[in-house]
């Protein structure tokens, strides 16, 4: 049976197609329980709920943070993800959900594929960290789908926006370097080849980008631009399974809107660690 | 280029053994040893201290030690101090290439396999 989680700002959004989407979710006897959610923070609380109550799949109706959020309670679990998207996201175009009416037949087939995820000083996402100087203020990033622009905070770097790092990667070889832009990636949401990009989430790597000429949401957007960007912006690309980074000055790493771990950060892919419902990768 | 390849941008060092089995784009500075399954380009201000075995080599940069592939290009602001090895290898007006060069043999371990035992100089 299916548990689904709603945050309650887009309520109003899924109320437009509630009726809808429980008529299709019953006509394929996945009509579970819905379970409505004021923040993120209860995320934790309604996956063991949903637990404790014997459901083994959890969906998420919203965006990619709030499926990042579930996916975080549930790596290494008998649980599968579920997402029925009520917006263009990284993971729900990766998997090719398409439109909820789609993602509902996907829901329903429940072909299950096992994907990596990556955990940072033991603390585990899905998608990507996004590196800053403070604890206080989230780096700005917009996303609203796979491969548009995002914006970003900073238009111009200082020195007092550089930090120098250190980092080590699977114990071979030793990266130094000054930057004002980090981002650790487990998806790979770069270039417009859709199915590079959705092996992405099976290729046992991460993917440490940084720069010292941008902020770490303008190191994404580029990423996601045109392929010269990278060496026009003096960004760095490095693919690998386990990476150490330790920095001069205390650097934050931010996941949906809130830190999840600070440096000196050990940073590990966990292959085939998530249960999560998708479309046919190939 | 590629999406899956590796950059490493300038004012970043690379120290170590550094084996990769996709293209490397260096306008950075690596210190140590570098086996790479696919090419290697290096920007003007890429700086290579070490040895370097890959598929072809294509340099814009400096490099002191040696470098063994199928096929080096020395472009005009290219500069090696040291050893090469290839089965086909080009200089171009301009470069400066100072130490000992010969044709790559055949080995079962090495990535350099069905060359052309040709050289352009």
């Amino acid at each position: 049976m299916y548990y689904y989680i709603i945050e309650n700002n887009r309520r109003a959004d899924f109320q437009k197609i509630e009726t809808a989407v429980s008529e299709i979710l019953t006509n394929f006897d996945i009509l579970g329980e819905y379970d409505y959610i004021d923040n993120l923070s209860d995320v934790e609380d309604k996956v063991k709920l949903a637990i404790n109550k014997g459901f083994g799949t959890i969906v998420a109706i919203g965006g990619d943070n709030l499926a990042a959020k579930i996916a975080g309670c549930i790596i290494n679990s008998k649980i599968a993800l579920g997402i029925l998207p009520l917006e263009d996201g990284i993971l729900s175009q990766t998997l090719g959900l398409g439109k909820w009416k789609n993602a509902c037949e996907i829901l329903a087939a429940r072909r299950v594929v096992l994907m990596d995820s990556c955990s940072i000083n033991n603390k585990y996402f899905i998608t990507e960290v996004f590196a800053n100087q403070s604890p206080d203020i989230p780096p700005q990033v917009k996303s609203k789908s796979i491969f548009s622009k995002l914006l970003s905070s900073k238009p111009t770097i200082t020195a007092e926006d550089k930090n120098n790092i250190t980092v080590n990667v699977a114990d071979q070889y030793q990266i130094t370097a000054d930057v004002s832009g980090l981002v650790i990636s487990n998806i790979r949401p770069f270039g417009k080849d859709v199915e590079s990009v959705r092996q992405s989430i099976i290729d046992n790597n991460l993917h440490l980008a940084f720069s010292d000429q941008v902020g770490s949401g303008d190191v994404y957007q580029l990423l996601n631009n045109n392929i010269k960007d990278i060496t026009t912006n003096n960004i760095s690309l490095i693919h690998a399974e386990k990476i150490e980074i330790r920095t001069e000055k205390p650097m934050f790493f931010w996941a949906q809107n809130e830190v999840i771990a600070r440096t000196p950060a050990e940073i590990v892919v966990r292959p085939s660690s998530l249960k999560i419902i998708g479309g046919r990768l190939h | 280029m590629e999406w899956n390849d590796y950059f490493l941008g300038h004012n970043s060092t690379i120290t170590g053994e550094f084996n990769i089995n996709k293209s490397l784009h260096l306008s950075g500075q690596i210190e140590g040893e570098i086996n790479c399954d696919e090419d290697i380009v290096v920007y003007e201000n890429g700086l290579i201290k070490g040895t370097v075995e890959c598929l072809n080599f294509i340099h814009h940069g400096s490099l002191e030690g040696s470098v063994r592939a199928k096929k080096i290009h020395v472009n005009k602001t290219g500069k090696i101090i040291g050893d090469i090895s290839a089965s086909l290898l080009q200089i171009d007006e301009g470069a400066t290439f100072i130490g000992t060069s010969k044709k790559n043999q055949p080995s079962s371990q090495s990535k350099i396999k069905n060359f052309d035992p040709t050289y352009e100089i």
